[in-house]
C-alpha cells in the first residue's frame, strides 16, 4: 500500500471509531417502546357471585357461575391468541354434533373474559344432556368439546 | 500477471477457497433457517430468507474487512488474501438476494413502482428512530455492486489505479450505511440485547484490527535514518538481510525494498504495480522478487516484470561499504537496469 | 525492520501452500466456522415471536353475509341467533389484492352488476386472513369474487352503534392485512415502509392497543366525519402514537373518528409522566 493510501486508510478509521459506536449508541436510544394502555374490549358484563363448575384447559377457562336469584351465567376466560377464522360457544344436547341442532351462546375473540347469560338448562342437575362445543362458523369446524 | 483478458485464472487454491465459501454458506443459510424454524414455528419462509441472508452477508463483510489488517499483523493469513475478491462477489451476491427479495416483499404489488416506492412511503428522514432505513442499505447495495463489478484486473487497469481504488474504498462508506441500516432498521424492534451485542463486537473488532496494524505501519514509517553521505543514506548492515530476503526501508516519500540475490543487493520501490503489496515482503524465486499478495513477479536488476508480462517498478542505487548497506531514495525511471552493489564474501 | 526469514513462502498460485500457512488458516478456518455457526444459532433463536396470523394463500372460501361500505367495505357474516334471539355475527373487513384496499374490486363487482352492493346480502369468495379473534378477507377480481347477490337486509341486520364517547388510545397503527397473516412481522419500524405502501394503497389502518397483560385490541380509524384517513396517518405508522378519538363501537368492531389535525400524536414518555410543557421543554434543549 502507498504513503497516501495508509494515511487515508488511517483517517478513515479514526472518523470510524468515533462514527461507528456513536450510531450504535444514538440508535438505540431512539429505539421507541410501544406503550400499554387500557382496553375498550371484551366489557364483559358483571361476574355472577358464585362458581359451580370449572373447566380449564390450556387455552381457556370456562366457569359456569350461578346467581343469588339462581340464574346462570357461563364465564369463558380466552387465554390464548385464537387461531381460527371465527368461534363461537354452542350448547348440544350430548350425543349430538350438528350445530343446527344446538343452541348458540355467543362470540369469542381476542384474549380476555367473555360473560353470556345462560338459561336453567345449563344448571348441574342437566350436565349430562349436553355438551358445549367451539365452533369456527366460517369453516364449519368444531375447534374443541367440553363437558361439565 | 494475465497478458490477456480471463474471467477467472483458475488454480487450485482458488477452487479451495470457493468451494469453502460456498460450502459455508450453505451450512450458514441452513443453520439460520432450520433454527429459525425450530425456535419460531410460526415463521414464513420470505422472513427466513430476507434475515438469513442479511446476517450471512454482514458476517461476510466483517470477516472481508477483517483480512487486511490480519495480514499486516500476522503473514499467516496471505492465502485468505489471495482471494479475497471472490469473497467480496460472494457477499454482494448474498446482499443482491436479501435487497431484492426485500424490496419485492415490502414494495411491490402497491400503487406505485417499487424503486419509488423504496424512497417514498416512509420519507421521516428528519427522524433519527423514523429514519428511512432501508435507502441506506440501497446505497450500500450500490456500492458494493459497483465494486463487484469492477473486481477483476481488467478494470484495475481501465479505471486506473487510483481510481479503481477510490471506488473500492468507497467500501467503508458502505459499512458505515450497513450499520445504520441494521440499527436503525431491524433492532429497532428486535430488542434481544444479543443482536447489538453482535453488532458491536464485530464493529468493535474491525476498528481494533485497523487502528493497530495501522499504528504498526505508523512506526515503520517513522524509522530515522539520520547518516547521510553524497545523496546515500545508511540504512542496515548487509547481514540484516537474508539470502533472496529483502529488508524495507521508509526514506522520504515511499517504502523501497534492498533484495539478496546472487551475491548483490538490488533496491526497487516496495508497492507492487498489481494492487500495491508489499514487495519487501515477497521472496526471490526464479530469479524474480515474487510479490506475497498475489504471486505478481519482477526482476532484481530492472523492476521488469519477465516478458509477456509488461509492469515495472522503480529502481534505486545501492551501495555496500564495508558492511554498511547505503541507499539512494531517488528513483530510476519504472524498468531501469541497475547493477547492484556487490557483497564483499 | 525485519522481514519474515523463514524459508516457507506463500504464494496463491502455486499448487499447495507452505504447511505452516495451511496448518494456521486451517485452525482459523475452524474457529470462524464454530463461531459463525454460533452466531447464526443465537440470532436465529433470539428473534422475537412471529405472530400466529394466518393468510390461507391459495385457498378461497365463500363467505355469505351483509355487505356495508361503511365504515370500511365489510361483510357482516351472520352466525345464527342467540338464546336471547339477538344475533350472533362477524364482521369481516375487506381488502384488496397485494398492497391494495377492496374498493376497487367491489367497485368493480357494482359496475359489471349495474347495482349497488351496500346494505344488500351477498355470497362472496376470498382469501381470508386472520388472528386473534379478527378477520378479514381478500377479494381479488381475479378469482371472480361475486357468487351470487341477495336480499337487503332488514333494520334488524344493520350495524348496531354504539357511542362510547371521547378515548385517548396508545399503541401502534398498522396495516391488518400484513399485520393478521400476510407477513411476519406485520409491525414495528421493519415493516415500516410495507405498512405505510398498503395504507397507501387503500388498507383501512388500525390501532393495536396492548395492555399489561399482553392482551391486544385493534381499532378501525375513519376520519371524524368518517372519511379516509389514510393519507393523515402515513407518517405516524409503525410507531408509538397517541390517538385522541371519538370511539363509537360498530358492532364487533370499535371505530375510531379522529381529527386529522390534532388527533393523531407521537407517543412521547416525557409527555406522558410530566407533561407537555417538560416535552415542549426538552424539545427546545434538543433543538
Amino acid at each position: 500500500m502507498i504513503k497516501q493510501l495508509r494515511k487515508r486508510h488511517f483517517q478513515i478509521w479514526i472518523v470510524l471509531l468515533v462514527l461507528l459506536p456513536a450510531s450504535i449508541v444514538m440508535a438505540r436510544l431512539v429505539t421507541p417502546k410501544i406503550p400499554i394502555d387500557q382496553l375498550l374490549q371484551p366489557s364483559a358484563y358483571p361476574a355472577y357471585p358464585t362458581i359451580i363448575k370449572t373447566i380449564t384447559k390450556d387455552n381457556y377457562s370456562v366457569h359456569l357461575r350461578k346467581a343469588n336469584d339462581s340464574s346462570f351465567q357461563l364465564e369463558w376466560i380466552n387465554k390464548k391468541i385464537l387461531i381460527v377464522p371465527s368461534a363461537a360457544v354452542y350448547k348440544l344436547p350430548a350425543g349430538s354434533n350438528d350445530t343446527k341442532n344446538g343452541v348458540l351462546i355467543g362470540r369469542i375473540e381476542g384474549r380476555g373474559v367473555y360473560r353470556f347469560a345462560v338459561d336453567t338448562s345449563f344448571r348441574p342437575d342437566r350436565f349430562s344432556s349436553y355438551r358445549l362445543f367451539l365452533y369456527d362458523f366460517i369453516h364449519q369446524q368444531v375447534i374443541d368439546t367440553i363437558k361439565f | 500477471m494475465s497478458a490477456s483478458y480471463s474471467a477467472v485464472g483458475w488454480n487450485r487454491q482458488k477452487k479451495n477457497y470457493d468451494w469453502f465459501i460456498f460450502g459455508f454458506c450453505l451450512l450458514y443459510l441452513s443453520a439460520f433457517i432450520g433454527f429459525m424454524a425450530i425456535s419460531n414455528p410460526d415463521y414464513t419462509f420470505e422472513t427466513a430468507l430476507i434475515r438469513s441472508t442479511a446476517t450471512l452477508a454482514l458476517l461476510l463483510l466483517h470477516a472481508i474487512l477483517c483480512i487486511g489488517p490480519l495480514c499486516r499483523l500476522n503473514k499467516k493469513f496471505l492465502p485468505l488474501l489471495y482471494n479475497r475478491r471472490h469473497l467480496g462477489v460472494t457477499m454482494f451476491t448474498i446482499a443482491l438476494v436479501h435487497g431484492s427479495f426485500s424490496i419485492f416483499q415490502f414494495h411491490s404489488l402497491g400503487n406505485a413502482n417499487p424503486f419509488v416506492s423504496l424512497f417514498s412511503s416512509n420519507t421521516q428522514f428528519g427522524s433519527l428512530s423514523q429514519f428511512p432505513f432501508q435507502s441506506l442499505g440501497f446505497f450500500a447495495l450500490v456500492i458494493f455492486f459497483l465494486m463487484a463489478i469492477t473486481s477483476h484486473d481488467f478494470w484495475l487497469h481501465n479505471l486506473s489505479p487510483r481510481v479503481w481504488k477510490t471506488l473500492h474504498m468507497l467500501v467503508y462508506l458502505a459499512y458505515l450505511l450497513i450499520v445504520l441500516h441494521v440499527m436503525l432498521g431491524a433492532i429497532q424492534y428486535e430488542t434481544n440485547p444479543i443482536f447489538i451485542s453482535i453488532l458491536s463486537a464485530g464493529s468493535a473488532t474491525l476498528i481494533a484490527l485497523h487502528l493497530l496494524a495501522g499504528s504498526k505501519e505508523i512506526r515503520k514509517d517513522n524509522i530515522e535514518y539520520p547518516l547521510q553521505k553524497e545523496g546515500f543514506v545508511y540504512v542496515c548492515e548487509t547481514q540484516e538481510i537474508a539470502q533472496n530476503r529483502a529488508k524495507i526501508f521508509c526514506l522520504g516519500q515511499e517504502r523501497i525494498a534492498v533484495y539478496r540475490f546472487e551475491n548483490k543487493l538490488f533496491a526497487v520501490h516496495n508497492v507492487c504495480k498489481h494492487q500495491g503489496g508489499p514487495l519487501g515482503e515477497g521472496k526471490i524465486l526464479d530469479g524474480c522478487i515474487t510479490c506475497p499478495w498475489h504471486g505478481y513477479q519482477y526482476l532484481p536488476g530492472n523492476g521488469q516484470s519477465p516478458p509477456p508480462f509488461t509492469e515495472k517498478v522503480s529502481t534505486y542505487d545501492v551501495r555496500i561499504e564495508n558492511t554498511k548497506v547505503w541507499l539512494n531514495p531517488k528513483p530510476y525511471a519504472e524498468g531501469t537496469e541497475r547493477p547492484g552493489a556487490i557483497l564483499n564474501s | 525492520m525485519n522481514t519474515d526469514h523463514t524459508e516457507e513462502f506463500y504464494i496463491g498460485w502455486m499448487d499447495k501452500a507452505p504447511l505452516s500457512f495451511a496448518k494456521h488458516i486451517k485452525k482459523v478456518l475452524l474457529a470462524v466456522l464454530a463461531i459463525v455457526i454460533a452466531a447464526a444459532v443465537m440470532l436465529a433463536v433470539s428473534q422475537k415471536k412471529f405472530s400466529t396470523g394466518n393468510f390461507e394463500f391459495g385457498t378461497l372460501t365463500e363467505v355469505k353475509g351483509f355487505y356495508f361500505s361503511q365504515p370500511v367495505p365489510c361483510i357482516k357474516v351472520v352466525a345464527g341467533k342467540n338464546l336471547f334471539g339477538n344475533n350472533v355475527y362477524q364482521t369481516i373487513p375487506l381488502l384488496g389484492f397485494g398492497k391494495m384496499g377492496a374498493a376497487a374490486a367491489i367497485s368493480s363487482i357494482e359496475k359489471e352488476k349495474n347495482t349497488s352492493l351496500n346494505q344488500r346480502e351477498i355470497t362472496l369468495k376470498g382469501t381470508l386472513l386472520y388472528n386473534d379473534g379478527k378477520l378479514f378477507m381478500q377479494v381479488d377480481n381475479n378469482d371472480q369474487p361475486l357468487v351470487h347477490i341477495g336480499n337487503v337486509a332488514g333494520a334488524a341486520l344493520l350495524p348496531a352503534q354504539e357511542n362510547l364517547g371521547m378515548v385517548q388510545l396508545r399503541g401502534e397503527i398498522v396495516d391488518p392485512k400484513c399485520y393478521f397473516g400476510v407477513m411476519k412481522p406485520g409491525q414495528g419500524k421493519p415493516h415500516k415502509d410495507c405498512a405505510i405502501r398498503c395504507i397507501l394503497g387503500g388498507i383501512s389502518p388500525v390501532l393495536r392497543v396492548s395492555n399489561n397483560a399482553g392482551e391486544i385490541n385493534y381499532y378501525l380509524i375513519v376520519g371524524a366525519n368518517g372519511e379516509k384517513m389514510n393519507q393523515a396517518v402515513k407518517d405516524f405508522v409503525a410507531e408509538p402514537v397517541t390517538i385522541n378519538a371519538r370511539a363509537v363501537k360498530y358492532d364487533d368492531w370499535i371505530v375510531l373518528y379522529v381529527n386529522p389535525e390534532n388527533g393523531i400524536l407521537r407517543y412521547s414518555y416525557l409527555r406522558e409522566k410530566f407533561g407537555a410543557s417538560v416535552q415542549d421543554c426538552a424539545t427546545a434543549c434538543i433543538k
